[in-house]
């Protein structure tokens, strides 16, 4: 399966545009997921009122993002959990590898983390022969089909049941072929129970970590981040600087604005908080507890007034199922770990705006995400503001962005200067549009790739300022 | 301490970003009218989540509970050393029932292939969202509830809270969690294969709650 990279996004937007199954695929999951926000949010003023707290709270952890990472870092290591700090992916890389090998793990049951797929964990793992397993359902069909999630919460969506057990068929002994979700789910669980009783090390994410307590919040339904972060002996939390709350009553309003917003659920079936490595006196729980807290790029995004808010995110996945660019290509497309609107404005400061290529204006800036964000994050306005960064130099004041003016073309420059002289000067540009309307019958039929989906403009025969005078006078 | 660590502080310390103009509204979820309401709420909600809910009072506790595992054939139990209704459990076990203690290490392959049913003794419990609190700790094992293809958790009535933020705002929460905190509010499901629910994902197939109608 070739790499998919934001440097190739319209050929791989093509691509999945002219595959009917993902359509289909996309078309089904998508209805589904609306339906089940619509109907959890279903009255308006209680819905109002939740996704403003949650918003709010967002803003208030990260107006003191630096102060809670340290207060954080100190409850923990009271707690006995161990706090890691990473720049890079590298770095996150090469402290979760020293970790599994002072274990001598073979084996990792990982629970789902979009952060560890942020540093290519499983591959850097796999590369020292250690095996990361996925453990989330949708994880593990993606992960034996040598495929990447094409979603952040649900990681298989691209995939119908058909494909799913056909893939069983391959890679899992005694599999027969079926259409029947509770049997697919069986084969998966009955594969999965091995691996979580051999793993030396498991590895989580984290939703929420309450400065406050010490405490990492993970939300989940199937019970395999219980199982990652419960039966090996070490457990490895690792998430982005940015997930850091205040104080406990922090986390109430953010999981009921989380669950409700990504899958409809008025809660999900576990939220597991873990304070420490197991006590005294315990009989299970990991031995040892070990935070990573990653930046790559997040800082750059905290350092601007506006860009921050791109830090508020929660993850929930809404703004991919309520956005018609995603709901059409699917994920895989834009070629980046987060996909859909939040990866057009996360990935940028994760890759540089030269890397994530075309992402910040794959949007028909229709605004519904922006509308959907239960923490309030003005999408399409970011997306906007990273168009100017990437076509332009950096203000003044302002540090330049990783790959800051990327996109930026000296002959639109030019164009750009040139019409801007003619708009202030009336008189050549009346001689413009004059001009403009002789010269119509000798357009070229084809505008290169602007003239695509577009019909060749025909100049109207009178101006609009002719048209105006000439109504004036009636 | 950490050069990166050292460094990433530094970066951010470089922002003096301004606090929210916007004064913070409380949060004000789900409120109870009275006890009756609370309850009822609880055990739909869970019912909802595909859970099997009775309520019993006190002293038939055991029979309930022998009844239950009786009705779903369930030979080999688990359950934790202490807990208030720790005789009731003895009494309907019996010779089915035994106790976790002994270290995972030692009794993880029993743990996940001898054993029928985990029952664990809830802290407390939510009613907005038909949710079990579960305070693990030496008398009362985390994996319990997760490990066993049959989960039953008992709960006392008096313990069902109105919202998640009361839970939260409990003393004992903020001055000394436990090594883990956990909300339950169903059996293990995963909607992963084509959004169709499909229960017993990873953990328990079944979950039985047994409320406690007078303590």
């Amino acid at each position: 399966m070739a790499e998919h990279s934001p440097r190739r996004f319209t050929p791989q937007a093509q691509e999945a545009l002219a595959s009917p199954v993902i359509r289909q695929n996309f078309r089904g999951a998508m209805d589904y997921l609306r339906k089940a926000r619509s109907n959890a949010f279903s009255d308006p003023v209680e819905a109002d009122a939740v996704l403003a707290k949650a918003e709010a709270v967002r803003r208030r952890c990260l107006s003191q993002l630096p102060a809670l990472l340290e207060t954080l870092e100190q409850r923990c290591t009271a707690n006995g959990i161990q706090v890691h700090w990473a720049e890079t992916p590298a770095e996150a890389n090469a402290i979760i590898r020293a970790l599994c090998q002072r274990e001598d793990a073979k084996l990792v049951a990982k629970g789902k983390s979009m952060v560890s797929e942020e540093i290519g964990l499983n591959k850097h793992l796999a590369g020292l022969g250690i095996d990361c397993r996925e453990t989330d359902m949708g994880e593990f069909i993606v992960q034996l089909d040598g495929d990447r999630p094409s979603h952040i919460i649900m990681p298989a969506i691209h995939k119908n049941k058909d494909e799913i057990s056909a893939t069983f068929e391959q890679h899992l002994p005694d599999f027969e072929a079926t259409r029947d979700v509770d049997q697919l789910i069986a084969a998966g669980r009955q594969a999965l129970r091995e691996k979580f009783q051999a793993a030396e090390v498991g590895l989580t994410g984290v939703n929420f970590a309450v400065a406050e307590t010490g405490t990492l919040c993970l939300v989940e339904n199937e019970g395999n981040g219980r199982m990652c972060s419960t039966i090996p002996r070490v457990h490895i939390a690792v998430t982005g600087i940015e997930k850091v709350v205040e104080q406990l009553s922090d986390i109430a309003p953010l999981y009921s604005a989380l669950t409700r917003s990504a899958t409809g659920q008025a809660i999900t079936t576990y939220f597991n908080m873990v304070s420490s490595p197991r006590r005294p006196g315990e009989w299970d729980g990991p031995e040892e507890v070990h935070l990573v807290l990653l930046d790559n790029g997040r800082s750059q995004a905290f350092a601007d007034d506006e860009l921050r808010q791109t830090l508020q995110c929660i993850r929930c996945g809404a703004c991919m199922n309520h956005c018609p660019v995603y709901g059409r290509i699917g994920g895989h497309a834009y070629g980046t770990v987060y996909p859909g609107p939040i990866g057009k404005i996360i990935s940028p400061h994760l890759l540089g705006l030269d890397d994530a290529g075309e992402l910040p204006t794959a949007s028909s800036l229709c605004g519904a995400c922006g509308e959907v964000c239960p923490v309030g994050i003005p999408i399409p306005a970011l997306l906007q503001r990273l168009r100017v960064e990437a076509k332009h130099g950096a203000s003044a004041g302002h540090p330049p962005l990783k790959g800051q003016g990327a996109k930026a073309n000296r002959l639109e420059a030019l164009a750009m200067k040139g019409f801007a002289w003619l708009a202030r000067h009336p008189r050549c540009y009346r001689a413009g549009t004059w001009l403009a309307r002789r010269l119509a019958p000798f357009y070229p039929r084809r505008l290169g790739a602007w003239g695509q989906c577009r019909v060749t403009p025909k100049p109207a025969p009178k101006p609009l300022s002719q048209l105006l005078k000439e109504q004036r006078r009636v | 301490m950490s050069e990166a660590k050292n460094r990433i502080l530094a970066r951010l310390r470089q922002v003096n970003p301004s606090a929210p103009e916007r004064p913070e509204q409380p949060y004000a979820p789900y409120l109870g009218e009275d006890a009756p309401a609370r309850l009822a709420r609880f055990c739909s909600r869970l019912e909802a989540a595909h859970a099997e809910v009775v309520r019993c009072p006190q002293q038939s506790l055991a029979a309930q509970l022998q009844a239950m595992v009786k009705g779903a054939s369930l030979t080999r139990l688990l359950a934790g050393n202490d807990g208030p209704f720790s005789a009731a459990i003895s009494q309907a076990g019996g010779s089915r029932l035994s106790c976790f203690d002994k270290p995972m290490s030692e009794f993880k392959a029993v743990l996940f292939t001898d054993v029928d049913a985990g029952i664990s003794q809830a802290w407390g419990a939510i009613a907005d969202t038909g949710t079990l609190v579960l305070w693990t700790g030496p008398n009362e094992p985390r994996s319990l509830s997760l490990v066993p293809p049959v989960s039953i958790i008992i709960v006392a009535a008096s313990a069902i809270m109105d919202n998640f933020a009361q839970l939260l705002a409990k003393p004992q929460c903020r001055q000394g969690l436990p090594t883990n905190l956990l909300l339950v509010s169903g059996p293990s499901k995963t909607a992963d294969i084509q959004q169709t629910l499909a229960y017993g994902a990873h953990g328990p197939r079944q979950l039985y709650v047994v409320v406690v109608e007078d303590c």
